[in-house]
């Protein structure tokens, strides 16, 4: 089985979102868009070998949401309803994969692409994805995001449906992945650790911890958060609100 | 003749605020240009998202796509579908649609000339 | 060890596979219906062109999936869930290609992958429209939102399997069907899997109704894919599965042998209009399944009537293959745009074309497009072909191409 090595990781919190609301650029983005553009915005700042690769088609990108473009469906369907206008905007954003449409033409993505979607393990299957796309050569260096937004109108529906442990957000969390191939042709960096596998497990245990600003894709900033509180850890599992788990197995470069 | 139509016009309408004597045959019975003018600049700039944009600067000359407000397919398809809502107009085909939403004053003239021409169905009336 | 380079990989059978759509149950009448150029769209109540299962064999196959054991088993785990038309329609479906590749279950070294856009929307859509919070009524619209998220139906599929193995959902538009097979592909050659269960499902629904309209995209007639006088798609639902393994019992249908994914990173819905994000797609599968352009004898295209995609991807299929003439259909006036399922449902009829050594004709294409220098098929006729690539495009700049072998062809 091919190498995927681990290089880079970045949690954007859901403010981050305000920094472009009133830029001209992302005049027509939704929550999501800015969400996922931030991710990508730090990412390529900090690894700058991310353009060749862009230019070379080598980069792939796979976006995990469990909810998508909730908020931009909900108006599109209550302005049908209430004014009796489909907008087309709305409509256009109001697909899962626009967020992906949106990211590759702000960042020039001309590589294999993916939107996946797989509930509380979205952001795991964006990952798990993002592995079998470099392992098979389709992209030698890949980016998966898990990214989700919280409509606030609709809040006590969560309440109503989550455990009173969850304390629901909206934020993204993407990490950067590159196989053996990729590996040799960017000089000077070292990988963070290796990455094997990502396994979800439906088995349900009583879920022990606080779940605060939990979003059903945050599988991927969870990771990344406690990857730093231990950069030495062979597994690192996620537990989720339901008393499912996914891990991550890694070796340790 | 005139007062005749005045007449009907102001009882039929109740309008009780208006005085016959301003009325006449140059008086148009729908949107002048100038707040026309401004609810398609309001349009405009609040269903594209336009803030950063100066009301003040745009006007009648204001090009929608290349070489004015660079809007694309989407953007004119969203002005589109909210003139026709808003004044009862439908646009009957891609030719009319580019003549009419080339600039402002193109979308401007258009509303003059077919203002509820469209029924509640969106189909137009002979 | 660097990724299989394309000779070592081995094509991958299509061992079963199962449609419903507007023509009926079933992948036979769904097939006859094509060969024969019947369509099935008609005008709704609203003078629209659309595909729509028909009301009596939603009636008969939602009371067959109700009584089954298959639909027991979600009840059993979500026993507020109502049947949806997507449950039906991709469980009838899931039902006959299991049964045709002589499946009685799926084992959890087996996977299952799922391309879909619109989920469970029609369970949800509507109280989403009428939701207000001054109403604050939360009960209802609870219920209908705790099903909102798109992965439920993979949840209730891989549920009706009592199946627990690797199990994805792609949404990436209209390309999420060929994504799928293309992935699968890769699932079954790395040995991730030992079969895989691949389906698309698409419904009709006011969101998608009411978005394309807003679009100008849906067509006032039946759809006339790379007709000069082409104005729009005709929408339309349906499932498609297909019961992919290395090493099939008995012979298969054809063969999967490997695919190709790319982005335009163009236009949020306009596709590159110069078709170069499809053009990587459709070589990356060809040079993937170990063969070259000259292999291939016919391309099933996305072909949807709208006038971007057909100019688009007849720059894409022109850059691919330069100066041959290969011929080229379109399937979509016989069927309409299943948005992410026309991946899977339209590559059984690549399958089946490569089975019953038949070229599909393109229905509705009557004027040539001077601007589209295509040879475009427009009779069905016997052809034992070797080599089929089946391609799409979608919103989003997403791009999808797979290719289908005879059994046997290498």
């Amino acid at each position: 089985m091919s190498e995927v090595y681990f290089m880079d990781g970045e949690i954007v919190e859901a403010a981050r979102s305000q920094v472009y609301a009133k830029q001209p650029k992302f005049r027509r983005a939704s929550r999501g868009m800015m969400l996922g553009y931030a991710a990508l915005d730090s990412l390529f700042r900090r690894q700058s070998w991310l353009y060749k690769f862009v230019n070379e088609r080598r980069l792939g990108l796979v976006i995990g949401t469990s909810q998508g473009e909730f908020e931009t469906t909900k108006e599109f369907l209550t302005t049908l309803v209430e004014k009796d206008i489909a907008r087309p905007i709305l409509f256009q954003n109001s697909l899962h994969n626009a967020i992906l449409g949106f990211l590759s033409i702000e960042f020039g993505l001309k590589g294999a692409s993916m939107t996946v979607s797989n509930q509380m393990f979205s952001g795991e299957d964006a990952v798990s994805t993002s592995i079998d796309f470099l392992r098979s050569g389709w992209c030698d260096a890949c980016i998966a995001i898990g990214l989700d937004i919280k409509v606030e109108a609709l809040s006590p529906v969560w309440k109503n449906l989550d455990p009173p442990t969850v304390n629901r957000g909206e934020g993204a969390g993407a990490v950067l992945l590159v196989n053996q191939s990729g590996l040799s042709d960017i000089s000077g960096q070292t990988p963070l650790s290796r990455l094997s596998s990502v396994n979800v497990s439906e088995d349900q245990s009583p879920a022990t911890l606080i779940f605060d600003q939990y979003y059903d894709s945050n599988g991927i900033s969870v990771f990344i958060e406690k990857f730093r509180n231990n950069p030495q850890s062979q597994k690192v599992i996620i537990e989720k609100p339901s008393g499912c788990s996914s891990y991550f197995q890694l070796e340790a470069e | 003749m005139l007062a005749e139509v005045i007449d009907l016009i102001v009882e039929s309408l109740n309008l009780h605020f208006v005085e016959k004597s301003e009325l006449g045959p140059e008086t148009v019975l729908g949107l002048t240009r100038e707040p026309l003018l401004a609810e398609v600049i309001d349009l405009i700039v609040e269903s594209l998202n336009l803030h950063f944009v100066e009301k003040s600067e745009l006007g009648p000359e204001t090009v929608l796509g290349l070489g004015g407000l660079e809007l694309d397919s989407i953007d004119i398809l969203e002005v589109v579908v909210g003139i026709e809502k808003r004044y009862s107009i439908k646009i009957k085909n891609a030719e009319e649609g580019k003549k009419v939403f080339a600039s402002i004053g193109s979308i401007i003239e258009f509303i003059q000339e077919n203002q509820g021409a469209s029924s509640e169905s969106g189909q137009p009336k002979s | 060890m660097s990724p299989a380079s394309p000779k070592a990989r081995r094509p991958v059978g299509i061992s079963g596979v199962g449609v419903v759509s507007p023509a009926g149950v079933g992948s036979e009448l769904f097939w006859t219906e094509a060969v024969e150029g019947r369509s099935s769209i008609r005008t709704d109540e609203f003078g629209r062109y659309v595909g729509r299962v028909s009301a009596d064999d939603l009636s008969l196959m939602s009371e067959k999936v109700l009584k089954s054991d298959q639909w027991a088993l979600v009840q059993g785990r979500y026993n507020d869930l109502s049947l949806s038309v997507s449950h039906t329609i991709s469980m009838t479906a899931m039902a006959e290609a299991l049964n045709q590749a002589g499946w009685s279950q799926l084992n959890d070294d087996d996977g299952l992958i799922l391309a879909t856009t619109t989920g469970l929307v029609t369970h949800w859509e509507t109280a989403l429209a009428n939701f207000s919070e001054e109403k604050k009524d939360y009960d209802e619209i609870t219920g209908r939102m705790k099903y909102q998220s798109l992965g439920c139906i993979l949840d209730h599929l891989a549920i009706s399997q009592d199946f627990s193995g690797p199990k994805l959902l792609v949404t990436s538009a209209c390309a999420a069907g060929t994504q799928a097979l293309a992935l699968a592909c890769e699932w079954l050659q790395s040995g991730k899997v030992k079969r895989c269960l691949v389906g698309g499902v698409e419904v009709l629904s006011q969101l998608t109704l009411k978005g394309f309209e807003s679009f100008q995209l849906l067509s006032g007639e039946l759809a006339r894919p790379f007709d000069l006088h082409r104005s729009g798609i005709n929408l339309s639902e349906g499932a498609g599965f297909l019961c992919l393994e290395l090493s099939p019992k008995s012979k298969p249908l054809a063969m999967l042998c490997g695919g190709g994914i790319a982005s335009d990173g163009y236009h949020m819905t306009a596709p590159d209009p110069n078709g170069l994000g499809s053009a990587y797609a459709m070589r990356q599968a060809i040079d993937r399944s170990g063969i070259s352009t000259n292999d291939i004898d016919w391309v099933h295209t996305h072909g949807t009537g709208s006038t971007h995609n057909d100019a688009a991807e007849a720059k894409a299929i022109r850059a691919v293959f330069g100066e041959k003439d290969i011929a080229v259909s379109s399937s979509k006036a016989i069927h309409g745009h299943m948005l992410a399922a026309s991946g899977t449902v339209e590559s059984i009829l690549c399958v089946m074309s490569l089975a019953k050594e038949v070229m599909l004709g393109t229905l509705n294409h009557i004027t040539s497009d001077p601007d589209i220098s295509l040879s475009v098929n427009d009779n069905t006729h016997s052809d034992p072909m070797n080599y089929v690539l089946k391609n799409t495009l979608g919103f989003g700049g997403s791009n999808g191409a797979v290719v289908f072998s005879k059994y046997g062809a290498r």
